[in-house]
């Protein structure tokens, strides 16, 4: 890529220049008294150097998740035990002391609250928390850790002994909305088929996927083993990179592979988001330096030729008016708003709906033919996996029916010409509302908006997806505790159907047992129905208060920006001729910067898109 | 009828089959049954993927026979039985013989053995048997199975055909009496365990005839010097854990590496840990902190060949114990050495569970074993010769109902493993009872006078009765009443 008479630069440095262009811009919209635009400037750049992205760190049971989560944050963070073992989700996220929030059920309300990092052990291990009888749907501990100073929050999940069931299951239709897997095995044995099973399937949701071989400070044989994994992974077709880690030498001091696993978490992860973050502000900047000019020419040409002020007067009061008009609740976009998502939610949830119907007759179909324990344990798996996807494929429709009505409002905004008229005059065009994220908690429903499109990979960094990982560790592990752990019926029905006994004289009570896995089995599909209806509905009207507020913003931008060029254009024609030279230079000069920070950085986001390819 | 004379009812059953079905398949399998009956106690060392199965085996007999790996290694069914001189014999899936050969790998007593398949592939192979004149394969016949969970789906296929009943499987080739689990750390709740780990269609597997083994304890605690403790304590909350209980008596935390070196410890070996022993402390703190600083080139006296060789026989926790071992007593000689390795190692534990659980009821656990198989046999040759068929099999269900011993085994099985479910007071006495290893008359005899036995009778029969039971808690409460019954008579 690089030529020999000036090397291209780096990512790093073009996404430093790009940060910088827009130090640049958020001083020049400062002076001009515009602190509006100074707070959307400000937004770009904390999605710039911190786009948020998730991590979910996976694997069976003891393999040394929680220790790797701690080695990659240097904290002690995730309790670690050679027994007991993880019960709970853990997000670990950025933060500048080291805190944790615990967010759990009780009595059916989500409760949130500050809890101490010495007590986090009590909500996420099995000794504080056995089988998640508390009801943790996850812990979000903040710690001020380098690598998640950029925005990366990485999810500490509970290891399962069959990893496709439970979590495993969990976090599998959680990844279309992940940036990145770690997958956790330890150097003592080799990728069991049930592991390279699950990595397939994660591979075929989610692009970054990364293997870490853990504790290659005790196993003699990690290399043999590493090289047997990756011939694992070759014959399966699988391009999935190999990490040799040890967290015990990482924290000891020595040199442990984690820093290897950091680096490669930064260029597949980071880099990557930040990247798509610039191309995002690119259009922003855009739309930014475009209106501040427009007004900044209706100002000169004032001051040019001050007879035109009351034709500016009147253009401006024209558009206050239609302004005034779109924000209003009459608006042609906001009748289309509120119908749209109507619309959505309906559709929805009867896909929804629909889907679990089928899903309980199928289901209730297998039952009857179940004869063993073991067949029944599969279906149970079975189960919670159409679940997961179920779960995963309404969030899909909510997903892309959002970015769908935000392209319709787009382009019915743009249509009314709401414009500060001119060839350079404002469109507006595809805006990054993702500055709303800023100091935001993470799960609140806010969007990074983006084009409309299809497929799985536009919902990485789209706005239900931290929702849906809560969703995913809310249901699936519950699922699990529901249907083979804390169920005595089922468990019996298990236990009746299996055993050496054969099982034709035992007709009726088989009947029996089935009838209740059959009760069972509706009871759980209707729990999941009514919680998941509860979110979708709280989803949808944030979606649709989020859009509300979004244009709304803009719009009153917009009629600020009217506003003040008339006003300082009336400003303008009381000062002396000489005067006005000096002011008609400095808007010329004004007008220059602007537009090469705008140049800057759609010349760096073009670079950036040579390096990345889409 | 005492367990003696149902075995011996069962050996005729056996040669009868043989001299009226002679020169079929059906004669040779009750020549085996028949040979399996009057042999040692058959034990299946089972388990998931690179639990240390083989390393076990070799630990249990003391010699490097079955080939161990950092990959998956065990592919065939291995029998490992008592000879005067070692001798190796393979079967394919049609149970032809098929060439095979024992071939001793390095030099002097540095060597382990391995298995010659003579160019044949492993999938053809149903199993290999093996005789060696080892004194512990005197009382058993060790089974060494390839893993459960294997990459490769035939050949956990093989272990699991193997190790089901007689009933379920497709090849003739004969099961295991008695089961030695070994898992590595498992989650108490993780139902998966059930079919992955213990898997219940395992031959009548209960905590009758099962023993779990915690393997590689030293690794679930990081190679830290209190590893083992730690792994006695994950033992003991598994074994209090009902799952786990119903599956098995007892699980032991046993480190198979170090009892297999323990077991086959050399004197060049103990020379090499001397030298290493004599570094400074902060010399073999860095050295003993992970396999790559013990591998380090630039480090001590010995070649890195030498070391690596270590790693492979001990591990690190065991290198990090020896040495310690060595440094607190200089004047430990290479006998006290294995002593003491084996002592930490666990497997004491395990012979002794084997010793006095699996071998006092060695004969009743055959028998058992022998019914089912005799009984798949049976149905086998129906079409040829119904008239015996139907001999044979009214004569195993007179056994299984006159053998109380036998009967009693089967009804342990059934309460133990918590497939038939009995009030708790109830289930104490069942348990009590059934699982005493000297067998239930002996628990009976003598304790309790006849008012006592007749309650009990009462009791058990009225509980039997009970319409809300299914037939197995009848077959369970009609056995133990019966026990009482006999003791009854033989006091009266």
């Amino acid at each position: 890529m690089t030529t020999a008479a000036a090397p291209s630069p780096t990512t790093d440095e073009l996404l430093d220049r790009v940060d910088a262009a827009l130090d640049q811009l958020g001083q020049l919209v400062a002076a001009e008294g515009r602190d509006d635009l100074e707070a959307r400037v400000d937004g770009a750049r904390a999605r710039l150097d911190r786009p948020t992205t998730v991590v979910c760190v996976v694997g069976e049971f003891k393999q040394g998740k929680s220790s790797l989560v701690n080695a990659l944050v240097e904290a002690d963070v995730c309790p670690v035990d050679d027994d007991l073992a993880t019960s709970a989700i853990t997000l670990v996220r950025h933060g500048d002391a080291g805190r944790a929030v615990v967010r759990r059920r009780v009595d059916g309300d989500a409760i949130a609250e500050n809890i101490d990092l010495a007590d986090v052990q009590r909500f996420v291990s099995e000794a504080g928390n056995p089988s998640n009888e508390q009801r943790v749907d996850r812990v979000d501990v903040l710690v001020p850790a380098r690598l998640l100073s950029e925005g990366m929050a990485i999810a500490d999940t509970p290891g399962t002994g069959g990893i496709r069931a439970g979590h495993g299951a969990a976090t599998l239709a959680f990844l279309p909305f992940a940036d990145g897997l770690i997958f956790v095995s330890d150097a003592t044995s080799e990728l069991t088929q049930p592991e390279l099973d699950f990595l397939a399937e994660a591979r075929s949701r989610c692009p970054n996927v990364m293997l870490a071989l853990t504790k290659i400070d005790m196993a003699a044989h990690w290399r043999r083993v590493a090289d047997l994994d990756r011939a694992h992974l070759v014959r399966m077709g699988l391009d999935i990179p190999l990490v040799a880690v040890s967290s015990l030498l990482h924290r000891a001091g020595a040199e442990g592979g984690i820093d290897a696993l950091v680096a490669a978490l930064r260029e597949r992860i980071v880099i990557p988001a930040r990247t798509g973050s610039a191309q995002r502000i690119a259009g922003e900047v855009e739309s930014l330096v475009a209106s501040l000019v427009g007004s900044l020419a209706q100002r000169r040409a004032v001051l040019d030729d001050s007879a035109s002020i009351d034709e500016l007067e009147a253009r401006v009061n024209e558009a206050v008016q239609r302004i005034e008009h779109l924000r209003g609740p009459g608006a042609r976009w906001s009748i289309t708003l509120g119908d749209r998502m109507g619309d959505l939610s309906n559709d929805a949830s009867f896909a929804f709906r629909g889907d679990l119907r089928e899903l309980t007759r199928t289901h209730e179909e297998s039952i009857e033919a179940l004869k063993t324990s073991e067949q029944w344990e599969q279906q149970a798996e079975q189960l919670q996996r159409d679940l997961a996807g179920v779960v995963t494929r309404l969030f899909e429709v909510i997903e892309t029916g959002r970015a769908n009505i935000r392209a319709e409002l787009v382009e019915q905004l743009a249509a009314e010409d709401a414009s500060l008229g001119g060839a350079d005059g404002l469109r507006l065009r595809e805006l990054d509302v993702g500055s709303l994220w800023r100091g935001k908690p993470l799960d609140t429903a806010r969007a990074a908006g983006k084009a409309v499109s299809t497929g799985l990979t536009g919902l990485r960094g789209a706005q239900s997806g931290i929702m849906m990982f809560g969703m995913a560790g809310q249901f699936l592990p519950a699922a699990t505790a529901t249907l083979l752990v804390s169920n005595p019926v089922l468990l019996a029905a298990g236990a009746v159907f299996g055993g050496y006994q054969l099982v034709e004289d035992r007709k009726r009570k088989v009947a029996m047992r089935r009838q209740t896995a059959r009760t069972q089995l509706r009871q759980f599909v209707d729990d999941v129905q009514f919680q998941v209806s509860n979110d979708l509905g709280t989803l949808v009207r944030s979606i649709q208060r989020e859009f509300r507020d979004e244009f709304g913003a803009l719009l009153v931008e917009l009629q600020r920006s009217w506003a003040e060029s008339l006003q300082q254009a009336k400003q303008g024609l009381t000062r002396g001729t000489e005067e006005r030279a000096g002011e008609i230079a400095r808007l010329d000069t004004l007008s220059g910067e602007l537009r090469s920070v705008h140049h800057t950085v759609a010349q760096c986001v073009g670079q950036l898109a040579e390096q990345v390819p889409a | 009828m005492s367990i003696d004379a149902a075995y011996h009812q069962l050996l005729d059953v056996c040669a009868r089959i043989e001299s009226t079905l002679p020169g079929t398949p059906h004669a040779t399998r009750a020549a085996a049954i028949s040979a399996r009956l009057s042999g040692p106690l058959r034990v299946a060392i089972a388990g998931r993927l690179k639990a240390g199965k083989s390393t076990l085996l070799n630990a249990l007999v003391g010699e490097r026979l079955a080939a161990t790996d950092a990959g998956e290694c065990t592919q065939i069914v291995t029998v490992y039985g008592r000879g005067d001189v070692y001798d190796t014999r393979g079967f394919g899936r049609d149970g032809a013989p098929l060439p095979v050969g024992l071939r001793r790998v390095g030099e002097g007593d540095d060597g382990s053995w391995e298995i010659d398949l003579k160019g044949a592939n492993s999938s053809s192979f149903d199993r290999i048997e093996i005789d060696w004149p080892a004194s512990v394969l005197q009382q058993l016949t060790l089974v060494d199975t390839p893993g459960l969970g294997s990459l490769n789906e035939a050949i956990s296929r093989r272990s699991l055909d193997f190790l089901l009943a007689a009933s379920d499987r497709e090849s003739d080739t004969s099961g295991a009496d008695a089961v030695i689990y070994l898992m590595r750390h498992l989650h108490a709740l993780d139902a998966e365990f059930l079919g992955a780990f213990l898997d219940r269609r395992v031959v009548g597997a209960s905590p009758v005839n099962s023993v779990a083994v915690l393997a590689r304890p030293d690794e679930i605690a990081a190679c830290r010097d209190d590893a083992m403790v730690s792994a006695d304590r994950i033992a003991r909350r598994m074994e209090a854990d009902p799952v786990v209980s119903a599956l098995v008596g007892s699980v032991i935390p046993v480190a198979g590496l170090l009892a297999e070196t323990a077991a086959t410890l050399r004197e060049r070996e103990v020379a090499a840990l001397r030298e290493m022993a004599h570094c400074s402390d902060d010399e073999l703190a860095v050295l003993l902190r992970s396999v790559d600083d013990l591998c380090d080139v630039s480090r001590t006296s010995l070649t890195v060949e030498t070391r690596r060789e270590l790693l492979d026989r001990f591990g690190l926790f065991g290198l990090r114990l020896a040495i310690r071992a060595i440094r607190s007593d200089p004047s430990m000689t290479s006998s006290d050495l294995a002593r003491w390795l084996l002592a930490h190692s666990g497997l004491a534990r395990l012979r002794n569970v084997i010793t006095t659980t699996f071998l006092p009821r060695a004969r009743t656990l055959k028998s058992h074993t022998a019914v089912i198989e005799l009984d798949a046999l049976a149905r086998a040759f129906e079409t040829l010769h119904p008239v015996l068929a139907a001999d044979v099999r009214r004569q195993l269900e007179r056994l299984q109902v006159e053998g109380v011993d036998l009967a009693a085994l089967t009804v342990a099985h059934l309460v133990a493993s918590g497939t038939v479910a009995l009030p708790p007071a109830h289930r104490a006495e069942a348990e009590r009872l059934l699982l005493a290893p000297e067998g239930p008359m002996a628990m009976v005899g003598g304790v309790v006078g006849e008012p006592e036995l007749l309650e009990a009778i009462e009791r058990w029969r009225t509980l039997g009765a009970d319409p809300r039971g299914g037939p197995l808690a009848v077959q369970v409460c009609d056995t133990i009443a019966r026990v009482y019954e006999l003791a009854l008579a033989e006091a009266g």
